[in-house]
């Protein structure tokens, strides 16, 4: 509950662009990329009105034109002009209509592609900021449908136009008839407006319960049914029931949830109808006054009422209009804002990159992830000499991955530096810097498409070189498995995207994962857990290839399997956020600690004579 | 000719009952609702017109003050009311259908969760599930189609029938004068026959029209399905990686390619651009007709201008009515075929489903498995996973299974577990089939950790005890059993956490406030869900692949007691789980090439065993130990 009531306090958010600005930018996007939407926005204004005009006059003029003529011939000469016209501007409107959806949609994908690019190239520990993942968050809503105001933003200015434009009409046609009903009519609408405005701030206040719940919902459904993976521990628990009523569940409080947002509408709705019920009869008695009057004929009388009916729609559209407006504003605002997010690592040019395997400097390096309370880091100092074989071992949770993902530029430090080569990581090109790096990681990110294109991360077949290819296939152990399949290093992977995709395991996967750091063949690799899914064989090869893998690079190995540790010239041990010990295998053993313990641990069953039966 | 039409129609209307049965249980009550409330909304314009033409009539005739204002009460108190009486309904409507879609997908998600195994790793079956889901996203294509089309074209009927009864007086009146010319001929029953004939023929092309605007659109639309597919999978790819191997470019340089500018999108412009102008100029020549027809009587005297409005405005209605019609009946008939493929999927042969013994309940977990000359071939591939493989398992046993990668362990995990059944050979369970038990009973008597043992985002109790409703200390007994203890008193003591650690969310997919456990934690979250379960069989698929040192021992030293009086499975590629097993199966390639304990097939020298074992062990033997 605590945490709810912090989210309340939050102060009310400033978007950082006002409308000008926003209108601005959208309209440079569409002069760019859409110019035809620009020019058709604006004809949509002249076309839509004079169909308003025809849809109002149409009627009125044909009766009045049977109680005046006595001939048929301009009766039917009026009825073939109206018509005529009305089809002329039907055929613009609904070509113009088409136009629009359609440049709107590229606009979107347009933004869309935009923030991926953005996204995608941003530095990566943005991710772990609390304050950019609410930016993006809103980034997102703005422009995650063809929904949303930010995305028919641009549109809705015409729309605005052609509002104020209808209202000029239909409010000269009733001045004709007495000025006072139209300021009757904008209190009416502001009456139907007000309970619209009270109505949406009570659904918006509690919106959290509502997102809470689709949130659950959207995992729970889509996430949960499409992914596969999920079938076997279903089965095995029994949980198709436990699913079941637990989406019922879900589903039962959101029909909560909704059920008082229909009330609030219904109430919305009464009030309405109560306004039209006065209104109309209010328009009724006068106009009937006034017909027996003899003041309004038939003719006159339809043309007046269908006026005064459409007024208080158009007014509570124009209000609409201008909301959306802003609410449009306020959200490219949140888009460009997300755009802007600014990189700490140099994005310019940089100094030369070392040639061959460099050495790696910590100077009291601290780090802590932003939303984490304790230093995964604390003043870390350590180097690594150029072309050096570590070891990084230590507990679950001591913080060995995080150390390199700094080391390579994935996060950067809170406090102190990191240098490459004697240089500071930020001396560099970011996107060079990283082509120094390659690593076996232990949550991993495979494309879908084929196994070739993802060892050699090529976009294109011609980008591959076969022979090198082959060459790595072989050394990572996987060459058995590509034999094995029909289409072999070109059978792509992702079972739902490509029916002839392969399935590989968890071994499989670090084979290719392997391969792909031997093709990219860095001055500086950092295997992460690379033997964990291997069997016993191919983790003993592994070991042996490993001086041959590293032979032209510094080499970081991290691993709950002592036994790579052999291999390996130092050995750091993380544990308490710092380096407890560090030193070659013979020295920590020698030296009787942590690292000692773990060893022991481990090696125990591994001795002849150990007894199963400890206690 | 007329016998095959006759028979797709038979066919349809039999795909449409299944449709309408399958969301009267989606969604109860959807039905009743939806057919009162269309024909509410029916039948209020007709009410509208009605009144306007009798407020007409007495305008343009007798204009009697009393009885304008009597109509005009009519009118806004009915309309007031219609209004009421429609809301009414459209809020109860909205309330049945809310969270349809994702209704939808629930019953699709529990249909799938009683498929056997086998389906889901099927690239038929993932690709028609796939099919399904992109019919649905990009046009609803599909069961929710069902639900807006019925309804539509059963207002169209309805307003067809409305619109007939309304004005079919309207052709017979005849005014008495004599007329020339076009007057002469309105005013002859010829010019109805005429006017109908008229509104057929328009008809007939609105359906064309309509019917191969519907193919065509359709036809783009579902190209899409495959990109978006595949758009969606490179949006969900995302890591460091992308970074350090620059794999970024690919997935943005497709999305350039296909998705900035989209073919279709153009193509469908074109397409409703055509259609549209084509209808509106066919409905228009037809309404200049109708309007003349209807000013001409008006003219002549055979009714009043408040009738002319109302006839006028019916017979619009009618050409409305008509040409949606056209359009619903295409695009149903179209939507069959999205049927028959949601049907295809449902209905999926089962045969795990088939045995029907239960299975003993007993006390002294007395069973005893044996595979017997059992051989495996997954689904569509040649190469056997498993050959003549005999093997059974003692009550108590603690049974090690060890080999290579792709040796067969995980594939005999699954004949065990009946994720599949046998291709030769036969495994039995007290000395009878297991395809003979109830498969619901047979799984009750397994406790899996898979290695790729997945957990839900829901909270941490329901995830150990696979259920919404659970024994709090029963799972906080199996967590602590399972070495999560500490990290339960951390949950509970953390400031900031004010909820009972067993209802914290696991990561934040499903809930905001959830909290991220490590490898290492959610593999022991498994263990307890599996402890939690309490089956006589316990088997663990490379339970430690995420532990350091410490903790994989751990797990070790309360093997024991985690597995205490039940039958115990461990594969482990760390061959130090061995020593604590009674009986070691190795495979190699399939088969099964040594059984016995640690001490006797370490002695096998040249066997496989052996060889496995010293690959592990040389690393950690002639160091000095203490």
């Amino acid at each position: 509950m605590a945490k709810k009531e912090k989210k309340k306090k939050e102060p009310k958010r400033k978007p950082k662009y006002g409308l000008f600005s926003c209108v601005g930018y959208i309209y440079r996007l569409m002069w760019k990329y859409e110019k035809k939407l620009v020019f058709v926005a604006v004809l949509t204004v002249p076309v839509s009105l004079a169909l308003s005009v025809l849809a109002l006059y149409t009627p009125p003029t044909i009766l009045s034109a049977l109680e005046k003529y006595d001939v048929f011939s301009p009766i039917a000469l009026t009825i073939l002009g109206l018509l005529f016209a009305k089809l002329l501007f039907d055929i613009t409107n609904n070509y113009l209509e088409i136009k629009i959806n359609n440049s709107e949609h590229f606009i979107l994908l347009r933004m869309m592609y935009i923030r991926s690019c953005k996204m995608r190239d941003r530095d990566f520990y943005h991710d772990f900021d609390p304050e950019i993942q609410k930016m993006d968050k809103r980034a997102n809503s703005a422009i995650n449908n063809n929904h949303t105001d930010g995305v028919h933003f641009p549109m809705q200015f015409s729309g605005m136009l052609r509002e104020i434009l209808k209202f000029i009409l239909f409010g000269s046609v009733i001045s004709m008839l007495n000025p006072i009903i139209i300021v009757l009519l904008v209190v009416f609408s502001g009456v139907g407006y007000m309970m619209n405005r009270i109505e949406r701030a009570r659904n918006f206040r509690d919106r959290d319960a509502r997102n809470t719940i689709d949130q659950k919902i959207y995992y729970s459904i889509f996430q949960l049914s499409r992914d596969f993976r999920y079938a076997k521990d279903i089965r095995l628990y029994s949980m198709a029931d436990y699913l079941h009523n637990g989406l019922q569940m879900l589903f039962s409080q959101s029909l909560g949830e909704q059920k008082k947002i229909e009330n609030r509408s219904l109430l919305t709705a009464v009030v309405s109808f109560l306004v039209v019920l006065i209104r109309d009869g209010a328009a009724y008695a006068f106009l009937i006054y006034k017909a027996v009057a003899g003041e309004v004929d038939a003719a006159s009388f339809v043309l007046y009422f269908s006026a005064i009916t459409s007024m208080s729609g158009l007014l509570s559209g124009l209000l609409e209009r201008i909301n959306s407006v802003f609410r449009g504003a306020e959200q490219v605002s949140d888009y460009r804002e997300d755009l802007e997010v600014h990189d700490k690592l140099n994005r310019g040019a940089g100094i030369l990159l070392p040639e061959g395997p460099f050495s790696i400097e910590f100077k009291n390096v601290s780090f802590k992830y932003p939303k984490g309370e304790k230093k995964v880091l604390d003043n870390v100092s350590f180097k690594i000499e150029a072309g050096e074989k570590v070891a990084l071992v230590g507990l679950n949770g001591a913080g060995k991955t995080t150390l390199t993902r700094l080391m390579c530029g994935m996060l950067v430090p809170d406090e102190g530096d990191i240098l490459l080569n004697g240089h500071s990581i930020f001396e560099y090109n970011r996107d060079e810097m990283f082509t120094l790096f390659g690593f076996v990681p232990q949550s991993y990110t495979l494309l879908p498409i084929s196994i070739a294109q993802n060892i050699a991360c090529a976009m294109t077949d011609d980008e591959i070189d076969r022979e090198k290819l082959n060459r790595c296939i072989e050394m990572a152990g996987l060459s058995e498995k590509m034999s094995s399949l029909p289409h072999g290093t070109d059978t792509p992977l992702d079972r739902s995207v490509y029916k002839d995709a392969v399935e590989l395991s968890g071994g499989e996967t670090q084979r290719l994962l392997l391969a792909r750091l031997l093709y990219k063949n860095p001055p500086c690799i950092i295997l992460d857990e690379p033997t964990a899914a291997l069997d016993p064989i191919a983790e003993d090869r592994m070991y042996q290839q490993y001086n041959d893998i590293s032979s032209h690079a510094t080499s970081v190995f991290i691993s709950h399997r002592l036994a790579s540790t052999r291999f390996c010239d130092r050995i750091f041990l993380l544990d308490g956020a710092n380096f407890a010990e560090v030193g070659t295998h013979e020295d920590l053993m020698a030296a009787g600690g942590k690292y000692r313990e773990l060893f022991d641990v481990q090696s125990k069953y591994y001795k002849e004579g150990a007894s199963h039966n400890e206690e | 000719m007329k016998n095959k039409e006759k028979r797709t129609l038979f066919k349809n209307i039999k795909l449409l009952t299944r449709a309408i049965g399958i969301l009267d249980i989606i969604l109860p009550g959807f039905w009743t609702y939806r057919v009162i409330g269309t024909l509410f909304n029916t039948f209020t314009p007709y009410f509208g017109l009605f009144m306007t033409a009798a407020i007409l009539n007495e305008l343009a005739g007798n204009c009697r003050f009393q009885k304008l204002l009597i109509l005009a009460g009519i009118t806004i108190v009915g309309g007031f009311i219609i209004s009421l009486v429609s809301k009414l309904i459209q809020r109860k409507i909205s309330l049945i259908e809310n969270r349809s879609w994702e209704k939808h997908e629930g019953y699709l998600f529990d249909a799938q969760n009683r498929f056997q195994y086998e389906h889901l790793e099927n690239p038929d079956v993932i690709t028609l599930r796939n099919k399904i889901y992109e019919c649905m996203n990009a046009t609803g294509a599909g069961l929710m189609s069902v639900a807006w089309q019925i309804p539509a074209a059963l207002s169209s009927v309805l307003n067809i029938i409305f619109s007939v009864s309304l004005t079919v007086s309207m052709f017979g009146m005849v005014a008495s004068g004599s007329y020339r010319g076009i007057l002469a001929f309105v005013n002859s029953p010829a010019s109805a026959v005429v006017i109908i004939v008229l509104i057929i023929v328009n008809s007939v092309f609105s359906i064309t029209l309509s019917n191969s605007r519907t193919n065509k659109l359709n036809s783009e639309v579902s190209k899409l399905g495959a990109l978006n597919t595949r758009l969606n999978a490179y949006a969900d790819c995302w890591g460091e990686d992308m970074w350090i191997f620059n794999l970024h470019r690919i997935i943005l340089e497709e999305y350039r390619k296909y998705n900035l500018r989209p073919k279709w999108v153009s193509e469908t412009e074109r397409i409703s651009i055509r259609y549209n102008t084509l209808t509106t100029i066919l409905n228009a020549l037809l309404s200049v007709v109708i309007y003349l027809f209807v000013a001409a009587k008006a003219f002549i005297g055979v009714f009043g201008i408040g009738n002319f409005v109302l006839y006028e405005g019916t017979v619009s209605r009618f050409i409305g009515a008509v040409s949606g019609l056209a359009v619903q009946i295409g695009e149903i008939k179209f939507n069959s075929k999205y049927l028959i493929q949601l049907y295809e999927y449902l209905d999926l042969p089962n045969e795990m489903y088939k045995g029907t013994l239960a299975v003993e309940k007993r006390d002294d977990i007395d069973y005893d498995i044996e595979f017997r000359d059992v051989s495996f071939k997954y689904p569509r591939t040649e190469a056997w996973a498993l050959r003549h493989v005999n093997l059974k398992f003692k009550i108590g046993d603690k049974l090690a299974i060890v080999g290579e990668n792709g040796s067969g362990k995980t594939t005999f995990i699954k004949l065990l577990c009946r994720l599949y059944d046998p291709t030769e050979g036969k495994i039995l369970l007290n000395g009878i089939d297991i395809t003979r038990y109830r498969y619901d009973e047979y799984m009750s008597l397994f406790s899996v950790v898979f290695q790729d043992y997945s957990l839900f985002a829901f909270p941490l109790g329901e995830n150990v005890a696979a259920s919404l409703n659970y024994d709090k200390a029963k799972v906080r007994n199996c967590l602590v059993r399972a070495e999560m203890g500490s990290k339960l008193e951390s949950l509970e003591n953390d400031p900031d956490n004010e909820l009972d650690p067993l209802d914290i969310a696991i990561g934040q997919d499903y809930d905001s406030e959830g909290v991220e456990f490590s490898g290492g934690e959610m593999q022991k979250i498994a263990l307890a869900r599996a402890l939690y379960k309490d089956a006589p069989f316990v088997i663990l698929d490379e339970p430690t692949a995420a532990l350091d040192p410490i903790a994989e021992a751990a797990v070790y030293e309360n093997f024991n007691t985690l597995t205490q009086n039940k039958t115990s499975v461990f594969i482990s590629h760390r061959l130090s789980s061995c020593r604590f097993c009674d009986e070691i199966a190795v495979f190699d390639h399939g088969m099964l090439v040594q059984e016995g304990t640690h001490d006797a097939l370490v002695g096998e020298t040249g066997g496989k065993y052996a060889e496995l074992w010293s690959a592990q062990a040389k690393y950690y033997e002639g160091e000095s130990a203490s």
